[in-house]
């Protein structure tokens, strides 16, 4: 069965040879490196936003070792990568850590004299802001958050949402719709981001 | 029929399609496409992230480490009998293959370098910027220890040896990497084997009773301790040590052909310029990074580095850290070394910019200082926190936001101070912030300082 590459933005279409996820299922760990050399790229741009930055590392690896362990079982049904990126979706929700940092932070974040000239449209996100999003998304529930990252930052459309994630694409559509509303409520009450949400009111 | 939009409708309108009539006379509408519309803008900006090459490298190396472990076995539990039976038979036929690893008499040109420790992650008995020499034991436990010369750079991972005479590196678990150039021959002995090469990067790694070779550059040989020859093999190639020839080639990998240490470079005057590793060896300015959170990400001059508490050697000049937390926040900061200078660097403080303000009466006070106003911010804010500590450690389930506005008297005076949302925090935890902050002296007059606290549960 051919491959096809999950993400839209991929610029060239990856795929595992027959021989290789053959020798791979038998425990051949050289082929196993080549499956990892083929797609390690691609599992871990689908696991941003998914799992924090400090935790990217980890559970990629664990991503590849569940592969291994689990590459028996696939049968070929759905293409190599869709049942990867389903691992790397499982992986990534049962892993995610908990913080429960019981203190109250500073946002980093003081007043001072804004640039009348820099509105949101024109500015890019700041590495910091960009931090905050990433943040905000961590704050969802992992069903939630899968689908916002998959629809909303990778393009996803829901029917293929619903076969990595093994459900219907109804499900997905509340899923999206629940996930999109508590991202804005979240995002409109960070000060340090709530200048979206102003400027964009009619 | 719903009496609002639909949602597709809302998403039609906030990407600039065709708004219905409905919308121009439904507020709650309005608020949702103005809503949606935000959210789309603040996502177009965000951009995605990875791992880095040596990040990707690491996770595969740990990866196949995990592979060759056993998988757990509920035998081992419900027969401790049986188990320690398969122990002891294990041991009987392991044992020949863990003796001492004698050194490679019959390869020539054999020779040790002396290293120099330039990075240093996780517990390991080496000490960066310490030179190792012959015959030193090194247990870099579950660090990472990367030793240079001029010509060579070593990476370690888990237990190594320096065996005697001046030869080789005995490595009893873990990997090593090498990637050398020209001569001398480097020797890495693995149970019954020895691999060696003067011009090549190679990875040996071990694990238990197994041996693995990959070569990513240039050519290696390889035999048993007993092969004066050897055989060659030449990149890119993998090979099981003891079971032939080797497999078939694998894809090149990009980090294959140095670690990243190369990457540093010197800023000097406003202009950047690469290092060798022997001039990063020569400066030898150490900086430590045990001050940072562990666990914490350390990015320096734009090369990612791994999590602290980590230490390593750096040329001197100016450097740019970054440090990402485990909440998600950035912090970063310009530092500069001297030669042969040791720092410890502690957590940057929060980075500040601008954020929106609203002057009050429309008149900004031309003699503030918004840096000396950052810096006042920044030592008061910790005054805070004898009013909320109690409360969280009785409620460590506790989240929330508020805004702590404090306004300012064309005299310098603090006049109010409010806490927004009302009600958020329980009365006394807002009272007590209010009295606080009317004590302070800001250095400003005439304005509005508004400090947002977030309660970090996350």
């Amino acid at each position: 069965m051919a491959d096809v590459v999950d993400s839209p933005k991929a610029t060239a279409a990856v795929t595992a040879r027959a021989d290789v996820l053959e020798r791979a299922r038998q425990g051949d760990a050289a082929a196993f490196r080549e499956l990892y050399a083929a797609h390690h790229r691609q599992v871990a741009s689908q696991l941003a936003f998914l799992v924090p930055r400090s935790d990217l590392e980890d559970v990629l690896q664990d991503v590849f070792v569940e592969v291994f362990r689990s590459l028996k079982r696939f049968e070929g049904r759905s293409a190599f990568t869709t049942w990867l990126y389903r691992v790397a979706m499982h992986v990534a929700m049962k892993s995610r850590r908990k913080h429960t940092r019981s203190r109250l932070d500073l946002v980093d974040e003081v007043p001072d004299v804004a640039d009348p000239s820099a509105l949101p449209d024109e500015v890019s996100l700041s590495a910091e802001r960009q931090a905050r999003v990433e943040q905000l998304l961590l704050q969802l529930s992992d069903k939630k958050r899968a689908v916002l990252v998959m629809h909303d930052l990778r393009g996803m459309d829901a029917a293929r949402i619903a076969e990595v994630l093994d459900t219907n694409i109804l499900t997905v559509r509340t899923r999206l719709f629940y996930a999109r509303r508590e991202f804005e409520a979240l995002a409109a009450a960070d000060p340090a981001l709530a200048d979206f949400f102003t400027l964009g009111a009619k | 029929m719903s009496a609002h939009l639909l949602p597709e409708d809302v998403e039609l309108a906030a990407a600039g399609g065709a708004k219905s009539e409905h919308l121009s006379g439904c507020a709650a509408c309005q608020q949702a496409v103005a809503s949606a519309t935000g959210r789309r803008r603040l996502l177009e900006g965000v951009t995605g992230y990875t791992l880095s090459d040596a990040g990707f490298s690491r996770v595969e190396a740990a990866m196949l480490e995990r592979l060759r472990e056993p998988a757990p076995s509920a035998w081992s539990r419900l027969w401790p009998a049986l188990a320690l039976a398969a122990v002891a038979a294990l041991a009987f036929v392991a044992w020949p293959k863990v003796a001492p690893v004698q050194p490679p008499a019959a390869v020539e040109a054999a020779y040790f370098e002396p290293l120099r420790a330039v990075l240093v992650q996780g517990t390991a008995s080496v000490q960066l910027g310490a030179e190792v020499t012959s015959g030193a034991q090194l247990d870099t436990g579950s660090g990472r220890v990367v030793l240079a010369s001029a010509t060579a750079q070593l990476e370690l991972r888990g237990q190594a040896a320096f065996g005697q005479p001046r030869a080789s590196v005995a490595l009893t678990r873990g990997a090593v990497r090498l990637d050398v150039s020209g001569a001398p021959r480097w020797v890495v002995g693995a149970g019954a084997f020895w691999v060696g090469a003067n011009d090549a990067a190679f990875i040996v790694t071990r694990v238990g009773a197994d041996e693995v070779l990959e070569v990513q550059r240039g050519s290696v040989f390889y035999g048993e301790w007993a092969d004066r020859a050897g055989r060659q093999v030449t990149a890119p190639a993998t090979v099981t040590l003891g079971h032939g020839a080797a497999a078939a080639p694998v894809a090149a990998q990009p980090w294959a052909t140095r670690l990243p240490m190369a990457a540093i470079a010197a800023t000097t005057q406003g202009q950047t310029r690469p290092l060798t590793l022997e001039q990063i060896i020569a400066a030898g300015s150490a900086v430590s990074f045990g001050d940072l959170p562990v666990g914490a990400g350390v990015e320096l001059d734009g090369q990612a580095w791994g999590a602290a508490p980590l230490s390593m050697l750096l040329p001197e000049g100016k450097h740019h850290l970054r440090v990402l937390l485990a909440d998600g926040s950035l912090r970063e900061r310009d530092f500069e070394l001297g030669a042969g200078q040791n720092a410890t660097l502690a957590l940057p403080e929060p980075t500040v910019h601008a954020p929106p303000r609203e002057p009050r009466g429309g008149v900004v006070d031309s003699a503030v200082d918004s840096g000396a106003l950052r810096r006042w911010v920044a030592a008061q804010t910790p005054k805070l926190s004898p009013c909320y500590e109690k409360w969280l450690k009785a409620t460590p389930e506790a989240r929330g936001q508020v805004t702590l506005t404090v306004s300012v008297s064309a005299a310098g005076r603090v006049q109010s101070a409010r806490v927004e949302p009302a009600g958020t925090l329980p009365a006394a935890v807002s009272e007590c912030l209010v009295r606080t902050a009317s004590k302070w002296r800001p250095p400003a007059r005439e304005l509005d300082v508004e400090i947002p606290l977030v309660l970090g549960a996350h």
